[in-house]
């Protein structure tokens, strides 16, 4: 304790005294009087999550101390509900999807009261400025900024129109589509606009889905209420802290923890020495999990900065972090690679030297992972061709920058069953993974997830929960282990970063042959480097589908951090570097690039060639197209964007600012063919509500809710009679996790069999009731059980009935769903910019991108799915990327130096959807979370050369490099 | 216009002051977040040079008052080099704009809201079309603030034109050595601070700030 201190302040408009560290962080102290409002993402000042109200301004509370609040009014979100209701703001934010994960919810709220007190008729401009300090990155700021100004509206005790997406029928001709002024953005408004959705009028009509129906979580999120893994802390809980190397390359000599475990208050400290020699990848997939299993819970050699040295566990964080100082590390420091390109030369350092690892390719030349697989005769039709063009390209390793860092709590219960409470997307893949490690068996392990404060891949990695489990092992005791945000960029995972050759044949404007040749960086550690590698393969090489094609990968290790799962997995790498691709040739042709496209693109029935021979980690199934609204999703955005008159306009341009116009398609996949598996189990209450008990994890998208409405749409019920518990390995059925956007389809598939199986027994219980011999033609409708001819009894009825008087027993159900298809939801991206020629700075004016998810479960969770996509996808493009010096060490591991972007400078981020009915979906589903992500990056470059003519290859598009390659 | 500034002030209560200059309202607005501002004094924000370096550039173009705790009295470019002044003796600062004066700033950045890769400030006085006082500060060149006195000197006494503005430009890139660094190299930040400064020039030589 830095010094007692006697402190008198208001607490959320209540007085407030008592004895306290004077120097403890306002942060800490608050979360310490279970404020679970109040969040820590960075604890550096640079993310805004912890921001609290003090004397009515917005102030970070990870920066202040105690004695900084003495005799002042403190407020946090848990004051805006004393009476029971909620706030205008946090009404608004419910209405209009302003929360996905809800870790950013809190801060978001309460800056924007504190703005709003001041300014009740702010304009949108000032609503942005007054929360840019505050990131998001689930959401791109379109439906927070909405809720604000829909709250400050309500404020003023203005009507407001009820808030919701805008359905349109679909015409047959794409000539005869309407689209509404808002959405030509005219008048260059900035204002976000609710998601518009076009729907053939063929398709069959639901009640529940395709509904704006609010989250089911939005409530607990919204007030604050314990939700994430932080918040429910065991009594004798243990804080743990990991020590990370400081060397890229190196082998340890010798550890000395004496002083560490002398430290008044430490409890256990381990290292390598200390902990068994078992190998394994900490990618979350499913059994069995591509080789090499290249890692061990703690090492005797470090691949990379942050690397895994040793973890402790203490009394109090300030002793645990203390601990760490005092460990003791001889390294015998050893030459260090961080180019992959250099790692695969030959006398490159061999970073996986160790002799227990199988399954590496070329360990001499750090080739984790070689790929190649060929459909037709490539190099034959090469020499046909008309035209052969080639490219090379090079993407960023990206940061997930999720705002609540990996998170553990483990524990042992009653039955000294080990219980994991984790911040996972694959509570099913820890359980199994982390078992051999820790040496306890699947059945003494329950995972619990708890929300996530996003995830985008991230969190499809097992990085803390096997050392946290060691450490409660050794002390018998309850314990919390976290990433630093500095952590989060050393020792978590990013995209991985890929150098891309493209090569591709035209004869007559048609493709004819394409190759793809990779190098993939997965760092220091294979996990996902296969998989990413032939998903990008595959989807890289099926958009346009040439019979005639080859992929040749090669993934390398280098010591860097680790890439592993991010949101687009391989695909965006490559379609970024496709689609600016088939520009150039349309260019070099002198055909509408639009129209070269749409010869080329994979059509409805056409099998994709590389489906077999790419799989994700192992032979895949053959796949045709079955639904496809892309040609709908591009004439809509060309209609949307005046694409073509701006083209025009744009050609010639004088003075120093340049606009350009870009476009891309994209198509993606829902869900891992023959491989992922979702179960799904719902029982009936005696109120005729339901349990829906479901592995699906999720992660902040919405999923919950979705799948929640796919099973009220099949009962004939709202989704209030729906109490969904979701990611609970003792308690719901198994799920592979949440990745490979595969929820709505899979998970969503296996809910629909679920809810189809209790509908069958309600019909029957419901026959015995009302004595009809037929039971399936009883309708199930407004929680009631209909005959034709109109008599009927209500679910309550029912199961009273059938729990306490008739043919008793209790009405539930499982079921299990996968696929042998992974249908593509389609997209067309569109990009607007202003490009400074005097200093290459590039300002996005407009994106919009126009989707065929297959049928919209919920139209503004899922345009919350791709305005988030895209700001990702714009960081990617734009301004993201992790740089390493020589040695190994990141030069911006902090979110001050690794800028995301914030609400006063996103672009307009427009949603059109064009709905599709798949066959094999839930009520015709695709998949919506990553498709979102794929286009943004090469509609920019073709926007740039639009607006230039300078073509740039490689991300992110900083000035300077703009500005170089205008001064070339 | 007069604007003073008590050492406490919050950098929020500055930009809400009704007599603060529209120019370090932009400032601050472009270079700082709500919750900076409010948490931040002037006092903090003069001692932590590197993360308000943009204010402290637009400050020292301005050249308060500073009327220190002892009753003395300097301009804030002196009392910011001044090694024996301790900043903590500040009181407040005086801020006197005339609305004839040229006031203005631009910066590169990877994106709009981002920290800037190099950013120039400006302030002109003019006695009928001749310049009679300028300071030229630019950030992103060095750890904290640059006063580019020897840019400011070339400008006094004489009438903007094409050709001067010329000149300024290479003085500017030839006083200046910016580092390189992960967001651009010391050649682009050397042609950006020329840029920059052209760009502001121009502005005022066309009639547009």
């Amino acid at each position: 304790m830095e010094k007692e201190l006697l402190l008198t302040f208001t607490l959320n408009d209540e007085p407030w005294s008592g004895n306290v560290d004077a120097g403890q962080s306002l942060l800490d102290f608050l979360r310490s009087l279970h404020l679970n409002s109040v969040k820590a993402g960075c604890q550096v000042g640079d993310c805004g999550v912890c921001t609290v109200l003090l004397d009515g301004n917005p102030v970070r509370s990870c920066l202040l101390k105690v004695k900084d609040i003495q005799n002042k009014s403190v407020f946090t979100l848990e004051g805006l509900n004393k009476n029971g209701r909620l706030h205008p703001l946090q009404e608004s934010f419910i209405e209009t999807g302003a929360i996905q994960c809800g870790f950013c919810t809190p801060a978001q709220i309460l800056t924007a009261k504190a703005f709003l007190d001041k300014n009740p008729k702010p304009t949108e401009e000032g609503v942005r400025s007054a929360l840019k300090g505050v990131l998001c990155r689930c959401t791109g700021y379109v439906r927070i900024v909405d809720g604000v100004m829909r709250a400050a509206a309500r404020l003023r005790g203005e009507k407001l129109e009820a808030y919701g997406p805008l359905y349109l029928d679909l015409p047959e001709n794409c000539a005869d589509i309407r689209i509404p002024d808002a959405y030509l953005r005219n008048a260059g408004s900035q204002r976000p606009l609710p998601p518009l959705v076009y729907t053939p009028t063929s398709m069959s009509k639901t009640s529940v889905v395709n509904t704006a129906n609010k989250k089911v979580d939005a409530e607990k999120l919204v007030t604050g209420k314990p939700a994430f893994t932080d918040d429910f802390r065991p009594e004798g809980l243990l804080f743990g802290a990991l020590l990370t190397s400081n060397i890229a390359h190196a082998r340890i000599r010798s550890i000395n923890t004496e002083k560490a475990k002398a430290l008044p208050g430490v409890r256990a400290v381990l290292t390598y020495q200390d902990v068994p020699r078992v190998k394994y990848a900490s990618g979350g997939q499913s059994y069995p999990q591509p080789l090499p299993y290249d890692q061990v819970c703690l090492d005797n050699k470090v691949r990379h900065v942050g690397d895994r040295v040793a973890v402790v566990a203490a009394d109090t964080q300030e002793i645990a972090d203390k601990a760490l100082q005092l460990i003791e590390v001889d390294y015998e420091i050893l030459d260090a690679v961080v180019d992959p390109r250099e790692a695969i030369q030959e006398g490159a350092p061999v970073i996986h030297d160790e002799e227990d690892t199988e399954g590496i390719f070329d360990a001499k030349h750090n080739i984790v992972y070689h790929i190649e697989a060929e459909n037709g005769d490539p190099d034959k039709v090469f020499a046909e061709a008309d035209h052969v063009v080639s490219g090379e390209f090079r993407t960023p390793k990206q940061q997930h920058a999720q705002l609540e860092p990996h998170i553990c709590i483990t524990y042992f219960d009653p039955d000294n069953r080990l219980i994991v409470l984790s911040s996972t997307q694959v509570p099913y893949h820890v359980r199994r993974i982390i078992s051999p490690l820790i040496n306890i068996p699947i059945k003494n392990i329950r995972v619990i997830k708890p929300r996530i404060g996003g995830g985008f891949g991230g969190k499809q990695e097992i990085l803390l929960e096997d050392l946290c489990s060691l450490l409660t092992i050794k002390t018998n005791r309850p314990v919390r282990l976290e990433y630093s945000r500095r952590q989060e960029f050393t020792s978590g995972r990013t995209r991985h970063q890929h150098y891309i050759h493209y090569k591709i044949g035209v004869k007559n404007e048609q493709i004819t042959a394409v190759e793809l040749k990779l190098l993939a960086d997965t760092g220091a550690y294979g996990t996902h480097g296969l998989t990413t590698s032939m998903v990008g393969g595959f989807k890289g090489l099926t958009l346009y589908n040439a019979l005639n094609s080859r992929f040749i990968c090669d993934v390398a290790y280098t010591n860097t951090p680790t890439a592993g799962a991010y949101r687009g997995y391989g695909t965006m790498q490559e379609l970024f570097a496709l689609e600016v691709l088939m520009e150039e040739i349309a260019e070099k042709l002198g055909v509408d690039v639009v129209e070269f496209k749409r010869k080329n693109w994979l059509q409805l029935g056409e099998p994709m060639h590389m489906a077999k021979k790419l799989g994700e980690g192992r032979e895949g199934f053959d796949q045709s197209l079955a639904t496809s609204g892309l040609t709908q999703c591009v004439d809509i955005g060309l209609k949307a964007t005046r694409y073509y008159e701006k083209r025009q306009a744009y050609k010639n341009q004088q003075g120093k600012i340049h606009r350009g116009i870009g476009m891309s398609i994209a198509m993606h996949g829902s869900g891992i063919a023959g491989l992922d598996m979702a179960s799904a189990t719902m029982k009936m209450n005696d109120d005729g509500s339901f349990n829906l008990l479901i592995g699906a994890t999720d992660i902040g998208t919405g999923s919950d809710t979705i799948l929640a409405q796919i099973a009220a749409e099949v009962l004939g019920i709202t989704v209030d009679d729906i109490i969904v518990y979701s990611s609970d390995t003792d308690f719901t059925p198994f799920d592979k996790g949440a990745y490979a956007s595969s929820t709505t389809y899979i998970s969503g598939g296996a809910v629909k069999k679920t809810a189809e199986t209790i509908k069958k027994q309600i019909q029957e219980q419901a026959a015995l009731m009302l004595q009809w011999n037929d039971p399936a033609t009883l309708i199930l409708k407004d929680s009631r059980v209909i005959t034709p001819q109109g008599k009927s009894v209500s679910l309550k009825e029912v199961a009273l009935s059938s729990l306490h008087q008739l043919n008793q027993h209790q009405i539930m159900a499982t079921e299990s769903h996968r696929s042998y298809v992974s249908p593509p939801p389609t997209a067309a991206q569109f990009v607007e910019v202003a490009v400074d020629t005097d200093t290459g700075e590039i300002k996005v004016e407009r994106m919009l991108m126009v989707v065929d998810c297959g049928r919209v479960i919920n139209p503004i969770t899922a345009a919350g799915q791709v305005e988030g996509g895209m700001a990702q996808a714009l960081g990617f493009a734009h301004c993201e990327d992790t740089y390493i010096d020589e040695k190994g060490q990141i030069l911006n591991p902090r979110f001050e130096t690794y800028h995301t972007y914030l609400a006063n400078e996103m672009p307009p981020a427009d949603v059109i959807f064009v709905q599709t009915d798949e066959p094999s979906g839930p009520f015709g589903a695709k998949s919506v979370a990553e498709i979102s992500i794929d286009g943004v990056a090469p509609a920019l470059v073709n926007a740039v050369h639009n607006a230039t003519g300078a073509w740039l290859h490689q991300l992110p598009l900083t000035p300077e490099k703009v500005w170089k390659a205008l001064h070339a | 216009m007069n604007l003073s500034i008590a050492s406490s002030d919050s950098l929020e209560a500055i930009k809400q002051n009704s007599t603060c200059p529209d120019f370090l309202v932009q400032v601050l607005e472009s270079s700082t977040t709500y919750q900076k501002r409010a948490e931040t004094s002037l006092l903090s924000s003069l001692r932590a040079k590197t993360n308000f370096a943009e204010w402290i550039a637009a400050l020292l173009i301005l050249d308060p008052t500073v009327l220190s705790n002892g009753g003395k009295t300097s301009r804030l470019s002196e009392f910011i080099i001044d090694e024996a002044s301790s900043i903590q003796n500040l009181s407040r600062l005086e801020i006197t704009v005339d609305e004839k004066d040229m006031l203005d700033f631009e910066k590169v950045a990877n994106t709009p809201a981002d920290r800037s890769i190099v950013s120039v400030f400006v302030f002109l006085k003019f006695v009928g079309s001749t310049v009679s006082q300028a300071r030229i500060t630019a950030t992103g060149v060095s750890k904290s603030a640059l006063d580019v006195v020897a840019c400011s000197s070339i400008l006094i006494g004489k009438e903007l034109t094409t050709a001067l503005i010329h000149e300024l430009k290479t003085k500017l890139s030839a006083e200046i050595n910016p580092p390189d660094s992960y967001l651009g190299t010391s050649q682009y930040k050397k042609e950006m601070a020329a840029v920059l400064i052209e760009k502001i020039m121009l502005k005022k030589l066309n009639g547009e700030n």
